[in-house]
């Protein structure tokens, strides 16, 4: 199903193709690209009865929304009643929710159909989804290399054409860089716009859920299904969710971009062309050069702020309620908590909540959690003057293409690098998102970042729209 | 260059209760450490920028709307051990011997 969700829905409208034919397709090309491992959990029978139920629903003339009838993936991190939702943890292997994500309930809503949980880092802990306890997500586009992470497995369903949309989630990065890795378009909403009820939390300052599509105005379009206030969410803004799908006509109309400094002036050549050869080419931009001064201090800030974060959102995890509880003849209490904690959760994990532990605890918390919220608010106050001089920032979304399995797993560091241009958007709760770019020598996508400020989506996503449109226009000239 | 001895990684995991082998607690001792190094950039944040004023954010309000219990049977539902309509824990009282 590599169509794009407009040409799907085109198909479904005229009777082309029935809700039902595109469920068989998804199972049968799930099958078929089964060694990519992207799928934790599945319930085919759910989906072609949910499918036929849709189609039924066409014939009669009610379509519940925009997504009516269309298969979508969701992230294992995302709440689903009755169907397993393990986070890619041994310690939620037998976890199934009672109740629906706010997400996914807006999805059933609107006659979408509920196809899977896609593989992702545990806990959405990851850079490069080889921290799941049920193994690594291959890409799609090339099987040795990574699909990118934490929300790998969504990527890599929408990349491969197996469904044409998917949700994940981003921390720090965790929609954007496999967006950019696996070659489609992911975006991270403004924090607030989409509700976190049911999304299991794992730095709940930063979390959002977003969108995978094969292109900008799929991912619009399911933005505008799971956008908007409620009430299980008291972060979540009463902001209403827009058409933005509906505003992508493409204009050539003049519009300033900002080009962050820090975010080019280690790019290898390759790199630098892959950003500045389609933003050079576009009619109607005004290129300007801006600097976010506070960036060097980006990726620290969200290692300790979001492990703090995980250290305390992961105190749940105790093996008495839900999960894997270890219990051994003459355990107490607490030696449960313990051993049912360190059996569970793996090596990353531990790692963050270690890191976030550490950070908190008395006669630190000044020099780590302290300080860290400084430099998030200078990196908010940077992003606030960037935006006083130019109405986008775009960079690219990644510093590398997708990067071979295995290559970055010893040195946590390094891992964490692959995150420094999305992170810093993260911190700052501004949406941005990744469009596919050009391709290298190897035949790998580069990612394009766009960030707009804060509720800003409309903008964002229209310059995207024309971004997409230009980079089409180079890689046909290119063939 | 940061050390995080064996002593400190078991306070540490003991706050946030998980427990490492002695050569685990050397891996994760050197891996905090590299991290801790790597995070002290922070000790370097300009003054200015230390002052920054902090964004003030609302919350939206909801009604208070009363809704039917989730419990217990939805609750209990992923209970590793139960009795009846309780989580079944270990011992935590003992009778003195």
């Amino acid at each position: 199903m590599s169509a794009p969700l407009g040409t799907l829905r085109a198909s479904l409208q005229d009777g082309s193709t029935s809700s039902l034919a595109l469920v068989e397709e998804a199972l049968q090309q799930a099958e078929q690209q089964a060694h990519l491992n992207a799928f934790i959990s599945m319930n085919p029978e759910q989906a072609l009865q949910a499918a036929r139920k849709a189609d039924s629903e066409r014939s009669e003339g009610n379509l519940r929304g925009p997504l009516h009838g269309i298969p979508v993936a969701i992230k294992d991190n995302l709440c689903t009643r009755g169907l397993r939702t393990t986070c890619a943890s041994r310690f939620l292997d037998n976890f199934v929710p009672g109740y629906d994500a706010t997400v996914v309930s807006r999805l059933r809503e609107g006659g979408a159909i509920i196809f899977g949980k896609t593989n992702c880092d545990e806990f959405a802990m990851g850079s490069s989804n080889e921290n799941s306890a049920y193994g690594p997500v291959l890409n799609p586009l090339d099987n040795k290399r990574v699909p990118g992470g934490s929300s790998g497995g969504s990527a890599a369903v929408v990349a491969a054409g197996i469904v044409p949309l998917s949700l994940g989630s981003d921390t720090g990065g965790s929609v954007r860089q496999p967006a950019s890795l696996c070659g489609v378009v992911g975006v991270k909403p403004t924090y607030g716009r989409v509700s976190r009820n049911g999304l299991v939390a794992f730095g709940s300052s930063l979390d959002q859920v977003g969108p995978f599509a094969a292109d900008v105005a799929g991912a619009a379009t399911l933005l505008e299904v799971i956008a908007g206030a409620d009430p299980m969410d008291s972060t979540c803004s009463n902001r209403a969710s827009e058409p933005w799908s509906e505003r992508l006509a493409v204009s050539n109309q003049p519009i300033r971009i900002g080009l962050p400094r820090e975010y080019t002036t280690d790019l290898s050549s390759a790199a630098r062309t892959a950003l500045m050869g389609p933003l050079e080419a576009m009619d109607g931009v005004e290129l300007v050069e801006v600097s976010l001064p506070h960036t060097a201090y980006a990726i620290a800030t969200y290692y300790v702020l979001a492990s703090a974060e995980a250290s305390a959102n992961l105190a749940r995890y105790d093996g008495i309620r839900y999960g894997v509880r270890v219990e051994e003849p003459g355990l107490g209490l607490e030696e449960v908590y313990v051993a049912s904690r360190s059996a569970g959760f793996g090596d990353e994990v531990k790692r963050r909540i270690m890191l976030g532990t550490f950070a908190l605890s008395a006669g630190y918390y000044d020099a780590y959690y302290g300080k860290a919220q400084q430099a998030r608010r200078a990196i908010g106050a940077d992003f606030a003057k960037a935006f006083s001089e130019v109405d986008l920032l775009v960079s690219l979304t990644s510093p590398s293409t997708a990067f071979e399995l295995g290559s970055r797993t010893a040195d946590p560091i390094s891992m964490y690098l692959s995150d420094i241009f999305t992170v810093p958007a993260s911190l700052a709760g501004l949406p941005a998102m990744s469009l596919p770019g050009l391709r290298d020598d190897d035949g790998l996508p580069w990612g394009l970042q766009v960030l707009a400020p804060h509720w800003q989506e409309e903008a964002m996503f229209r310059f995207a729209g024309r971004l997409e449109q230009q980079v089409g226009r180079i890689a046909e000239g290119q063939q | 260059m940061s050390r995080v001895d064996p002593k400190t990684v078991r306070h540490i995991a003991g706050l946030a209760r998980l427990r490492f082998t002695d050569e685990q607690e050397t891996t994760y001792g050197e891996e905090l450490a590299k991290i801790l190094d790597y995070v002290a950039i922070l000790d370097e944040l300009p003054q200015a920028a230390q002052d920054s004023a902090q964004e003030r954010l609302s919350t939206p309000q909801r009604d208070d709307v009363v809704r039917g219990p989730d419990a217990p049977d939805s609750s209990l539902a992923n209970a590793p051990d139960r009795h009846e309509s309780f989580f079944r824990v270990p011992v935590v009282i003992h009778e003195d011997s």
